[in-house]
């Protein structure tokens, strides 16, 4: 799939670019939200939040960098403003991972040794600090290159380096207690 | 760990976003919104015309534009200002400083002859209301 350019960007009329935009790009800022407030219904207001704020803000978009890396900045500081804003620490529960139930089916026990695992692999990861947890799902989940984990996150490669080996040694002490 | 994290995407397709789902019905509140939030520069430019018919400060004009749904300028006064400032270069407007340190706006003759000219011909193409918008 090819990067939308500033060109199209630019010619195209809004409706059609945020549509496209979307079209691209929805599926995977969802996610992008879920994982950082681990929450559908508060992942999917900030993904609407997040395409009205880029609709009001393409006419700022440069070509600088790439289309997608430049959404992606957007959406992750927005989910991490939430999370520091006072509605969320005060309003809204802190949700945790609640696993889907193993389904009947696959009550082998190989399965549901492996399936228990995931969960509690994935309730660990929920339940690191923001800035090891999106370092992780970065990396293992959308399998980012380090640099540019570190353009998204504002960060140097350094930094996303040395969060990466801190989480993963993080996640062996919550999956070992 | 590497090993297990190495599976991450299959588990959390499988456990995670299995129930998240973008899906058309999203897209279509996201684009209702941006109706409700958006107004065409057009608009808005004329909106801030139709208020300057009597003089105003930049703070009273914000606050009758965020009454008229354009909220635009609610955490961004400064592109407020911009137009103005567009409009007096244009000798479109004047602006008096009131003894308090207010400054009010107001639309001269030549900005209520243009405001007159696009409201009858909305979204035209005159030159000088295209400049305006675009600097």
């Amino acid at each position: 799939m090819k990067e939308l350019t500033v060109e199209w960007i630019q010619v195209q009329d809004k409706e059609l670019v945020i549509d496209e935009i979307m079209d691209r790009h929805g599926q995977e800022i969802l996610q992008l939200a879920y994982s950082y407030v681990n929450s559908v219904a508060v992942a999917e207001d900030l993904t609407q939040e997040i395409f009205i704020k880029c609709y009001k803000n393409l006419y700022r978009y440069s070509g600088k960098s790439k289309f997608r890396t430049w959404l992606w900045r957007i959406a992750i500081n927005h989910c991490k403003d939430f999370l520091k804003s006072w509605y969320n620490k005060n309003i809204i529960p802190t949700t945790d991972y609640f696993p889907n139930h193993i389904s009947e089916k696959e009550d082998i026990e190989e399965a549901v040794i492996q399936h228990e695992e995931d969960h509690e692999l994935m309730s660990a990861i929920m339940k690191l600090p923001t800035k090891y947890k999106e370092v992780i799902y970065l990396f293992y989940y959308e399998e980012l290159l380090i640099k540019d984990i570190a353009l998204v996150t504002k960060t140097g490669t350094n930094t996303v380096k040395t969060r990466l080996r801190r989480a993963k040694s993080l996640l062996k002490e919550i999956l070992e207690e | 760990m590497d090993k297990r994290l190495k599976n991450l995407k299959k588990t959390m397709n499988r456990e995670v976003f299995a129930q998240l789902k973008f899906t058309e019905n999203h897209k279509k509140s996201i684009r209702e919104k941006i109706k409700q939030e958006t107004h065409s520069d057009e608009e808005i430019l004329i909106a801030i015309m139709q208020l300057l018919l009597q003089k105003k400060t930049g703070y009273q004009l914000i606050s009758l534009l965020q009454s008229r749904g354009i909220l635009n300028f609610k955490e961004n006064e400064g592109s407020l200002y911009v137009i103005l400032h567009r409009l007096e270069l244009r000798s479109l407007l004047t602006s008096s400083w009131q003894e308090d340190g207010a400054k009010f706006y107001q639309l001269n003759k030549k900005g209520r002859k243009l405001l007159k000219k696009v409201e009858e011909q909305p979204l035209s193409n005159h030159l000088s209301f295209k400049e305006i918008l675009e600097g």
